[in-house]
Order: C-alpha cells, then structure tokens, then sequence
C-alpha cells in the first residue's frame, strides 16, 4: 500500500512538470508592445530612448561587446591591438559577414559608419591600406577606454544605403518603418547563428494600462510595466523581469535661469528632498535611493554620496524664490515625485510649483525638470561620460582621464559639485512577459537579446515546416 | 561491479580526487594571499591619508556579495594589518582617527573602500579586489546516486561533446575544432586540435556529439561529421555529411537524421529502426526499447506513445548494477536562464520512477549524451556565474 502511494506520488510529480522543455524552439512571433515612441531605427539615433536602444541592438552590432565584467569580447571585430600610447588601434574585421541588404561588411563600410558615429569622439577611422578586413582607429590623444566606447549602441556598424540602414544583427526590419506597429524578421544568414524566433512585431505608443490587458488576454507576449507598479504586479502573480537599477532620475536645474543660478538655492532645494520616502513610497523600494550619478553596482562608491534630508538646508536670512519644477506630464510617476519634492522644499521654505510639460523632446522651461537618463554602458567610466554628456554637465571633472575607481569618484563628485543636478534615485526598468515566452535574458543594463528568445511550444513554435 | 567497469571509471575518480586537492590549495592561497595584500594596500593608503595616527577606531561593513564569514575573516585581516603598520585599534572616543571600511563591490570585481577622519575631515583610499570564481559539489544520499566529476571547462567556444580516452586522453568537440588532451603530472595539456571548418553559419543551439571507437572518433554536427583518429596525435577529415548520429555512441543498430536546427527530423537509420518518429530533441536506447523526447516537450516511446516522464528536452539511457540495470537520466525543466538538475528514473511495472536524488548543476544542460561505453553519460552546460561552458561524467552508484 505505501509502495503503490509513494508510486503515485512520483508519478503525479513528474506528470506536474510535463511538456517542460529546456532545449529551445524554432518558430514563432515575438508580440512586443510599448508605449515609447520609435521614430527611427538607426543606432546613431539610439540614445533617444530605451526602447529605440533595444530594437537597434537586435539590428545593429558593435566592433566589440562587453561582457558581465566589463571585458570586451569580440563581435564584428575578431581581434584588436594598439600601440603603446593608445593611440592607434586596429581592428581586425569578422570574414563572412553581410548587412541586411547583401552588402559584405569590409574595412570601408565600417569606415564609412564609425566615421558618423565617431564624429565627436575625437578619433578617426580609416581602412588599412590594401587590406579591406582592417579598420585602423587613431587619435589625437590616449584612448585607453576606446574598446567600451566602441560597445556603446550608437556606435553599431550600419549601412546607409538608398533603400535604408542595414545591419548586421540577428534580426533585420521588414519593410519601413511607419506608424506605430512594424515588424523584425529573423536574419537567416547572421553569423552567430539564426535567431529562435521568426519575427518581432512592435507596436509602439500604446498605454500601459492597454498593454497589461493585451498580456491578460493573450494578445501581447512583452509589455512595459510602470515601476512604481511593479511590485503590485508581481503580488498578483504576473510573470515579469527588472532589471538592475539603469534608469537615473534626477533634477536638473535650468541654471540660466535667475531663480536657481545662485549655487546657494541649487543646494538648499537639494539638501531638502528626500529621497528615502520617495524611494519607499513612491517607487515602491524599487531600485534604490541615489545621490550619485551612478548607481551603486556599476561605481560601487555610491554609497559615499549620502542620500540623507540635511538639516538647515536654508540659507539663514536669505529669502528664496519661488521655483518652478517640471515634469513629463504623461508620467504619474515623475507627477508624484515632483509633487513630492515641492513638498519637501516647502518644509524647508522653499517654494516650488510642479508644473507638467512635454518633456520628451526638450528641456524643460522652469527653473528646474525632472529627468530620467538611461545607463548607456556598464563600464563605470563610458557611463559617467555619457550621463555628462547628456545632462550637460561641464567635462571638466577629469572623467576621460581617471584611470582609477578612486580618480573616477573624485570626477563624479566634481560634476555633481555645483548642484546643476541633482540625482535622486535609480530605477529598475520592469517588463511583462507571456507564459509562452522563453529564454528571457536581460543584460545588466537592461539589453534585450531577443536572438535567445523562443516561445514555448502550444503557442506558434514550429517544426521544420519553415526551416531556413 | 565488473573488473572492466572498474578500470573505466578509476581515471574519474582519480581526477575528482585531483579536483578536490586543486580545490583546497585554491581556497588555502586566497586566505593566504587573496585577501592580505588588499587588506595590506589599503591600510597603508589610508594610514598615509590620515598621517599614520596611532590609534584609530575601525567599523567594517560589507555591501557586498561577500558572505558573512567571508566578510568577518577579511574584517579579522584588517586588523592585523593595522596592527602590523604599529597602529593600534580601539574604542571610538579614545581613537584619533575614524575609520570606516566598506567592502562594496562593481561591476568589475569587489572594491574596498576606508574612510578616515574626525568631524568634517574625510580621507578616502580605495583598492580593487578581482572577484574570485567558486562552485559547489552537492552530494547525493539515496539508494541510487549519481556521481559527477567536471571533466572540463572552457570559455572560448561553446562546448558540445567530450570523450575520454582509454589513453589517458581527452577529446574535445567545440563548435569550431577537435582538440586532443593529454595527461601530464594531473592536468591536461593541449596536443593538438584541428578546424572543423563551417561553409555557413552554425544554428543557434548548436549541437553535436562524439562517437569513439578505440582511438577512432568521428564528430557529428548539422550537415557536417568528422573522421578521424586521435593516435598519434589528431587526424580528422571533415566533409559535409548528412550522415545519421548514432542514438547511443556505442551502438550502431540505431541512428538518426539531425536537421538543420536543434534536433532530429525523426528519420531513423539502423537495423533497430522501425520506422520514423516525430521530430525530437534527444533518445535513449535499451535494447529494442527507444525513448524520445519531442520537440513537442513530451517524452515518447517507438509510435508516438506517450510516456508519464516528462522533464527537460535532454535524456540519456546508462546501465548499471544498480536497480534494474538500466536508468535513464533526465534534464530538468526550466530554460537557460536557470540552473539545472539530472535525474536518474527507473522503469518500474511500466512507469517510470524517480530513482535518488536530481543532480544538481549551476547552469542549464547543454548536451546530455551517453557515453561510448553506455555506462555513464557526458553533460555539458553553460555556468551561469561565470558564462564558462564545463563537461562532466555522469554515473550511477548503488549505495
């Protein structure tokens, strides 16, 4: 009798995991939905947004990659070398591999790409004399940090010809892209190897709200998911990925403006936020608190940067204007977190007006906005430069030239020393996903790769039916 | 336990005993080394930082993936380095300077970080500390346990199919070459490796297996085998070749077709084919019994007929004395974004049982293939700490 029970048991065990591949599938469309806006798929384009980043990344290949560890491994380029004052590098090109429009990728088209994308980074590219398989890249000055430069997104190797930019990736797009809803279709020949997944379709510019029903209902397989309501969706059950944190929010002061150009108010709206309620409250504890401007597992110092409200954040007897705070008016989020603040200022007697504005193509007309920058790299350096970069912070600091965790501290502290910005907190990106969707990966800057992805099999999967 | 099943596993376990010694001379050069020279940099840099105080208060706090242990030991390190520079440490209201180290970490290794100072008066130094890599051998208790002994390891190229030799030589198969190791004072040294050569581009998943036949192998990928010989030395030739793999290396009775993709078409060659199956992702073979488990996630036996196991895409048959002499092994569900397991199941009155404990791995199955001599089975997969690709062996013990 307790043989026969402990026979069934096993039996309804085994038959609970039933039809519970590992080995992926090939076939099938990837359903993708955001409400992000893609105007364009070049890769140059590609800071303009995550989901813009994301989709270049399925197209477009960089010379090098960086892995978990920030150690470049080879992509379009096999191998690489440089002189002894990082001056000069060579790049030995990948054979065999062709863009999307049948072009060969040879020393001139990544010459002719890189010369784009490398256009204000102070180097030049050129291809090796009587050698269409090397790219030689040379600068002015040392480029030590050259090969995370070159993982950057924008800098994918892309061929502009009449009909369009091709790349080299592991999906190419089909058709043009037009309108809110287009589609990705595996490339077939890409070198590493074809893609799980027969095409993507993405539509753009849809609600959240709208997408949390398409994945209810089996009508979308990725959906975005509001970070403040991440953790109410995974109470309920929902299947989803978050990323590390990738996303600084930040206030960014018009500094042109007379209300804030005196340091002094810059630093006393500053020292009154704070940023533990907005992180535990507002964000749900998702991501963490920041006063630095990278977050702490890609610096590890952030943590020297306090996030704690300081007291007598007011100048005594200097009267402070009143301040007006911008928001992107779409997002309830930055809505609440601006509201928040004005409510701290005003503990503080600081007066602030949170006034919602389109901010998704400007800068705010305040005297401050609220800001969200995505980490474009994972290696410290490359991504203090380019948050710089993006929120206009003087590059004075002695980013380019730290060489050191320490020396890379000293930079960050520098630009953030006249409170022109003010990090307050770094946000997970949070995305839904079918049942049906298999292998999601996510780099540790939140990167897709969509090449890995197969759909469990009851859905679309196929057999050899349409082999390549 | 036969004398020759004996002589065949005898290398495993003196390379698992092999492993195991590299494992503690490792563990004992990181306490001995790995955290002292750190511990030492930057007690020096912050003392100097400070003007070398004679006595300081020290907190230690770790924001780390470190473990506690590991923190508490680094923490013990600290203080005989400061102790060792002639600085001595003691309670907060009696130091002349603070100190607060923390052990925080990056995307590139661990960093440690000392602040010194008094009131508003802050130093700071910093050292990097490269992240060290480890892994774990659970072990299993049951009546039928399976063994595992790492083989090897590779970060390169993703790895597809070893075979150990009876001359204490290791065949390779990456996606790119056939390489030959030899074993020379308990590691194994590279002999030499040959191209395999590719006229297109591989397909994702990429999957192939060795057969060994004495010093005889042949390599099979999609569209393309290898033949060869690994004495003396590497000599392979490889062709084009839609030729069938065989189900188990040592049985030629029963081949079959692989596709261009990840799997089997279903199209069977052999003296024991009776007929095509439905496409599948890996079999088993006992006799005149076969397993298959389809692509469409479901484990069958010859017809279609469905059985009650049903795991992961990967199974392998290995016989043994242990139970009813033959056990399959199976993957774990799950996909490549989670760690794995085997289990050893038995045919009992028609249904498949689970017979001991799954086999833990830090990554998921890549290729589970038996063995030559069919009574082990070799397992590749992908860690996932540290994205290296490790082969092992897989046996049966009866405890």
């Amino acid at each position: 009798m307790k043989r026969t029970f402990y026979q069934w048991l096993a039996g309804s065990l085994l038959l609970a995991t039933a039809a519970a591949a590992t080995r992926p599938h090939y076939g099938g469309s990837l359903r993708v939905e955001t409400q992000a806006a893609v105007r364009s798929m070049d890769p140059m384009t590609a800071g303009q947004g995550a989901m813009q980043e994301r989709l270049a990344e399925m197209m477009f290949e960089t010379l090098v990659t960086l892995d978990a560890r920030n150690m470049p491994q080879p992509a379009l380029a096999i191998a690489w070398q440089h002189d002894s004052s990082f001056k000069r590098w060579q790049f030995q090109l990948r054979p065999g591999v062709r863009f999307s429009d049948g072009q060969a990728l040879t020393a001139e088209t990544a010459v002719a790409s890189l010369a784009l994308s490398g256009a204000a980074e102070g180097w030049k590219a050129r291809a090796q004399a009587n050698d269409s398989s090397t790219v030689i890249i040379e600068g002015e000055s040392a480029m030590p940090n050259l090969l995370s430069r070159l993982a950057l997104t924008r800098h994918g190797i892309a061929h502009r010809g009449a009909v369009g930019v091709a790349g080299t990736g592991p999906f190419r797009m089909n058709g043009q892209l037009e309108g809110s809803h287009f589609s990705l279709t595996a490339n077939e020949e890409y070198w590493a190897g074809r893609p799980f997944l027969d095409s993507i379709e993405i539509t753009t510019e849809k609600p959240v709200r709208e997408q949390m029903v398409d994945l209810e209902l089996g009508n979308a397989d990725v959906t975005d998911v509001d970070i403040d309501q991440a953790r109410h969706a995974q109470q309920e059950g929902r299947r989803m990925a978050v990323s590390s944190p990738v996303e600084l929010l930040a206030l960014n002061f018009n500094v042109n403006h007379a209300a804030v150009k005196d340091d002094r108010t810059r630093r006393a709206l500053a020292a009154a936020i704070d940023r533990t309620s907005i992180h535990s409250v507002l964000l749900q504890r998702q991501g963490e608190a920041s006063a630095s401007l990278l977050p702490q597992w890609v610096s590890g110092t952030s943590f020297l940067f306090s996030t704690a409200t300081q007291e007598q954040a007011v100048v005594p007897g200097r009267k402070m204007p009143p301040l007006t705070l911008n928001y992107k008016f779409a997002d309830p989020l930055d809505k609440a977190v601006a509201e928040r603040i004005a409510v701290n200022a005003r503990e503080a007697g600081i007066a602030v007006q949170p006034v919602g504005e389109n901010l998704s193509t400007r800068e705010g007309s305040g005297d401050a906005w609220l800001v969200r920058v995505k980490l474009e790299s994972t290696d410290p350096q490359t991504a203090l430069s380019e948050l710089a970069s993006t929120l206009g912070l003087k590059d004075d600091s002695g980013v380019a030239s730290a060489r050191t965790a320490e020396q890379l501290y000293r930079a960050e502290q520098r630009l953030l020393g006249d409170a022109s910005v003010v990090p307050l907190a770094y946000l997970p990106q949070a995305t839904g996903l079918s049942g049906r969707v298999r292998n999601w990966m996510e780099g540790a800057n939140g990167k897709w790769h969509l090449a890995e992805v197969w759909l469990e099999i009851g859905g679309t999967a196929d057999a050899e039916g349409t082999r390549p | 336990m036969p004398r020759n099943r004996v002589a065949f596993l005898l290398p495993y376990f003196l390379l698992l005993l092999f492993i195991a010694t590299g494992d503690d001379r490792a563990a004992t050069q990181t306490d001995q080394t790995g955290w002292a020279v750190p511990a030492r940099e930057l007690v020096g840099a912050i003392l100097a930082r400070a003007s070398a105080p004679p006595a300081v208060s020290l907190q230690v706090r770790n924001l780390s993936s470190l473990s506690p242990a590991e923190a508490e030991e680094i923490k013990r390190t600290l203080r005989s380095q400061f102790s060792a520079a002639g600085t001595q440490i003691v309670k907060a209201e009696q130091a002349v300077t603070e100190i607060q180290i923390t052990l925080s970490e990056n995307t590139s290794g661990y960093l440690w970080v000392a602040e010194a100072g008094r009131g508003d008066t802050h130093q700071i130094a910093m050292v990097r500390v490269p992240r060290a890599e480890t892994s774990s051998m659970p072990r299993v208790t049951s009546t039928i346990s399976l063994r595992k002994t790492q083989v090897w390891s590779q970060a390169a190229n993703p790895l597809l199919d070893v075979a150990l030799l009876k001359s204490d030589a290791l065949l390779v198969l990456d996606s790119s070459t056939v390489s030959l190791y030899r074993e020379k004072q308990s590691h194994w040294e590279l002999e030499q490796s040959q191209p395999i050569g590719q006229s297109k581009p591989w397909p994702r998943d990429l999957r192939g297996r060795l057969a060994v036949h004495e010093h005889k192998f042949e390599a099979y990928l999609p569209g393309r085998k290898c033949s060869g010989s690994a004495e003396p030395g590497v000599q392979m030739e490889c062709r084009e070749s839609d030729d069938p793999w065989p189900i188990a290396a040592g049985d030629e009775k029963l081949r079959a077709f692989f596709g261009a993709r990840n799997f089997f078409t279903g199209a069977l060659a052999g003296t024991s084919s009776r007929g095509n199956e439905a496409p599948f992702f890996s079999a088993a073979a006992n006799g005149e019994s076969v397993w298959f488990t389809g692509i469409d996630g479901a484990m069958h036996g010859r017809g279609g007929a469905r059985t009650s196991v049903s795991a992961g895409s990967d199974i392998a048959g290995v016989k043994s004395d242990c139970g009813n002499g033959f056990q399959l092994l199976v993957s774990g569900a799950g996909d490549w974004t989670r760690s794995d397991s085997i289990r050893a199941q038995e045919l009992v009155n028609g249904e498949w049982l689970a017979a001991g404990a799954p086999v833990e791995f830090p990554g998921p199955v890549l290729a589970l293939w038996t063995t030559n001599e069919e009574n082990a089975a070799t397992v590749v997969i992908r860690n996932l700490s540290n994205e290296i690709y490790e082969a092992y062996v897989l046996s049966v013990a009866c405890r």
